[in-house]
């Protein structure tokens, strides 16, 4: 502050002083030397103003908060040329009413700098009068309050933002203050509880109590570690509601610690999980209950297949019983009667003929055997799933088959056949009993007609035939020509086992196929076959 | 071609070796057919033991030998074959009534050469009896341990006999 610091107001017209006011003066004005030492360091902005609002003296902290660079820029200036125009005429009135007399309290404004920047200040104002007592102007204290102003602007905000959550969320929300034990329970937390705000005290009892017993330990264990250990927090536990039911709640929570590393608050949410339980515990009745369901089944499907594998073993040991020991005695018959009719050159033709009767006989049961044994096998056997070039297969047996019948009038009529997906071991198999089938029954016309084609494929399957004109048979027998042992014919008339067609269907049937046949008697038959394109579980 | 080699037959039934000597009686194609009427029987005459103990050293050009017997069935006699130093190149043909895939893949499993079916037909018989006898018999050369020292005999040629 400069010295003098106040400059008489010469202005006002008042006397020039006496020797002995000059006295007294003087020695004020050392008196209050070290006061005014202390004005010009305050951390306060101080500056005297006259009547007009003129200022006539600042000190550094004035300078400062004012944005300006020296008391210079201010000294002279109407104190009103530093405050926001809109708060101009309230400084202004607060200052005059001041300056004549009146007691009111600090004014607090927001000032504008030449920078931009805003600052809030506290104004008060104390007057200055003369040794008459008049009033000659004033000392305004001009206090930055801009960061206090910023605080309470903050928590205010911070309030609000706390209050609008707390209405717009449809959790409940907790916050324990740990040091003095205070809790609050938002209303949203009490409504889940079945309570409104008022009827439920904020205490820490109103939350323990209402835990489950079964809940309550390791929901305090879960609040501990995460205060001690500061993991996250997630409890789910059951809470008892007003009407005495227990619903299940979830909470999710943090901690607050002070410097020292001390938990001093935790607060967090609480929402209401009974009906995701009840669905989840619904859900989990169910799952047990099909497993239960399932694991019976299962059960039962392990008895039927232990069944069947029985009965496969059985079926197996009769068929292991035929192959080896059925078949050796007929070998026996066959062989001896042959060997007995050589060491009878000479007996009569009637004898002749029961010998070749008896091996005849037992020769036609081997055979009968050995088919049945092959339906067996071939209805038992893994098949083998490969692509099958139907059409090479063809001509390899129809070249056998025309050997065979060698001498007699055929003309083979053969169209492409597809590909298809199957066991070509099983297909040939199918091939050959439906050519030599052709063959055979049409042994009795002079010129036979043999054709294989294919037909009426769809994008699914694919359709092949085998005609012969042949002897054919009455269609109202059709059903009957695939079951094994039946045969429309005599055996006298055509050789054969009356087994092969039913081989044949369970190939076509195990290739998840079909065959049927069309025929009239005299007229021949035809065969036609369908396999699908992807042969099952292929 | 040696003629001193001897067949062994491994046939259970009275009536099959009979058929087959009857067959062999007309078509011989080994100087001897010894016959073992089991498993066990076959065991001993191959490894020399109990009243094949002094038998001479020689072994069969080919065992004939049938998969379901009494004791000791035609698969464990194969695989005791097979097991053994001295045995385990010795032609082994399956003779069997069983066509069985079961059978036949079972056999080749353990080591078999081949693998014949009896024919139920008389006369496919002799021609199967033929065949082995002329494969095994005269055109296949055994591994050198099993032919017997050139030009001695050990029975009248061309003259089966049986042992049981």
């Amino acid at each position: 502050m400069r010295a003098p610091p106040v400059e008489p107001p010469r202005q006002q017209g008042h006397d020039p002083m006496s020797p002995s006011m000059i006295w007294a003066h003087e020695h004020l004005a050392a008196e209050l030397r070290p006061l005014a030492v202390a004005i010009r360091m305050s951390a306060d902005g101080v500056l005297v103003i006259d009547l007009n609002g003129t200022i006539r003296d600042v000190n550094d902290a004035a300078v400062v908060f004012l944005n300006r660079q020296s008391p210079d820029e201010l000294i002279g200036k109407s104190v009103v040329d530093f405050l926001l125009p809109e708060d101009r005429s309230e400084v202004l009135v607060n200052v005059q009413k001041r300056l004549a007399g009146e007691q009111i309290g600090n004014l607090e404004f927001e000032l504008g700098l030449a920078t931009g920047e805003r600052r809030w200040g506290e104004l008060q104002t104390t007057v200055m009068n003369d040794v008459h007592g008049q009033p000659v102007g004033g000392v305004v204290v001009l206090r930055d309050i801009t960061r206090r102003r910023r605080t309470e602007e903050a928590l205010r905000q911070s309030q609000e933002r706390f209050a609008l959550i707390l209405r717009s969320t449809n959790d409940g929300l907790w916050d324990h203050d740990i040091t003095t034990h205070e809790i609050f329970l938002s209303p949203t937390y009490k409504k889940k509880l079945g309570y409104a705000d008022h009827e439920l005290a904020n205490t820490l009892e109103n939350f323990e109590s209402r835990l489950h017993p079964d809940d309550h330990d390791y929901v305090l264990e879960a609040v501990r570690e995460h205060l001690r250990d500061r993991t996250s927090f997630r409890v789910e536990f059951r809470l008892r509601i007003r009407s005495g039911e227990y619903h299940w709640f979830e909470s999710y929570g943090q901690g607050l610690w002070n410097d020292a590393g001390q938990p001093i608050r935790m607060a967090g949410s609480l929402r209401d999980i009974t009906a995701r339980k009840e669905a989840s515990a619904y859900l989990e009745q169910q799952v047990k209950e099909r497993t239960a369901e399932l694991a019976r089944t299962n059960a039962t499907l392990a008895a039927h297949v232990h069944e069947l594998e029985t009965v496969n073993q059985e079926l197996e040991a009769v068929t292991d019983t035929i192959a080896h020991d059925l078949r050796a005695p007929i070998r026996y018959v066959h062989g001896f009667v042959r060997l007995l009719k050589k060491r009878l050159p000479h007996i009569d033709a009637k004898s002749t003929h029961y010998l070749t009767v008896i091996a005849d006989a037992v020769k036609q049961m081997g055979v009968q055997i050995d088919a049945l044994l092959t339906f067996v096998w071939t209805g038992r056997k893994d098949m083998q799933r490969t692509q099958v070039m139907l059409g090479q297969i063809v001509r390899e047996v129809v070249k056998k088959s025309a050997d065979a019948a060698q001498g007699r009038d055929i003309t083979w009529d053969i169209g492409s056949l597809p590909d298809v997906q199957g066991d070509p071991a099983m297909l040939r198999i199918v091939l050959t009993h439906l050519i030599d089938n052709a063959v055979k029954y049409t042994q009795p016309r002079v010129s036979a007609r043999i054709t294989l084609g294919c037909s009426l494929s769809t994008e699914h399957e694919v359709v092949w035939f085998v005609r012969d004109n042949g002897v054919g048979f009455d269609m109202q027998y059709a059903h009957k020509i695939f079951a094994v042992f039946h045969r429309l014919h005599r055996p006298e008339e055509f050789a054969g086992a009356g087994i092969g067609l039913a081989l044949v269907r369970r190939i076509i049937q195990r290739h998840g196929g079909r065959i049927w046949v069309e025929a009239a008697v005299d007229h021949g038959a035809t065969f036609y076959v369908a396999l699908p394109r992807l042969a099952p579980g292929g | 071609m040696s003629h001193t080699q001897h067949m062994l037959l491994v046939e259970d039934n009275q009536n099959d070796v009979e058929l087959m000597l009857a067959v062999l009686e007309e078509f011989p194609f080994a100087n001897e057919v010894v016959v073992a009427l089991d498993g066990a029987e076959a065991l001993d005459y191959l490894f020399r033991r109990e009243q094949f103990a002094t038998r001479s050293e020689d072994l069969p050009c080919v065992v004939l030998l049938d998969i379901k017997m009494p004791k000791v069935n035609g698969f464990e006699v194969l695989k005791q074959i097979r097991t053994d130093a001295q045995l385990r190149w010795l032609p082994v043909v399956m003779l069997t009534s069983s066509r069985a895939e079961r059978d036949i893949m079972e056999s080749y499993a353990l080591g078999a050469n081949a693998y014949v079916v009896k024919p139920v037909d008389f006369d496919e018989y002799v021609e199967m009896v033929k065949d082995i006898g002329r494969f095994w018999g005269r055109r296949n050369e055994p591994p050198l341990s099993t032919a017997g020292p050139g030009g001695e005999t050990s029975g009248p040629i061309n003259s089966p006999t049986v042992r049981h």
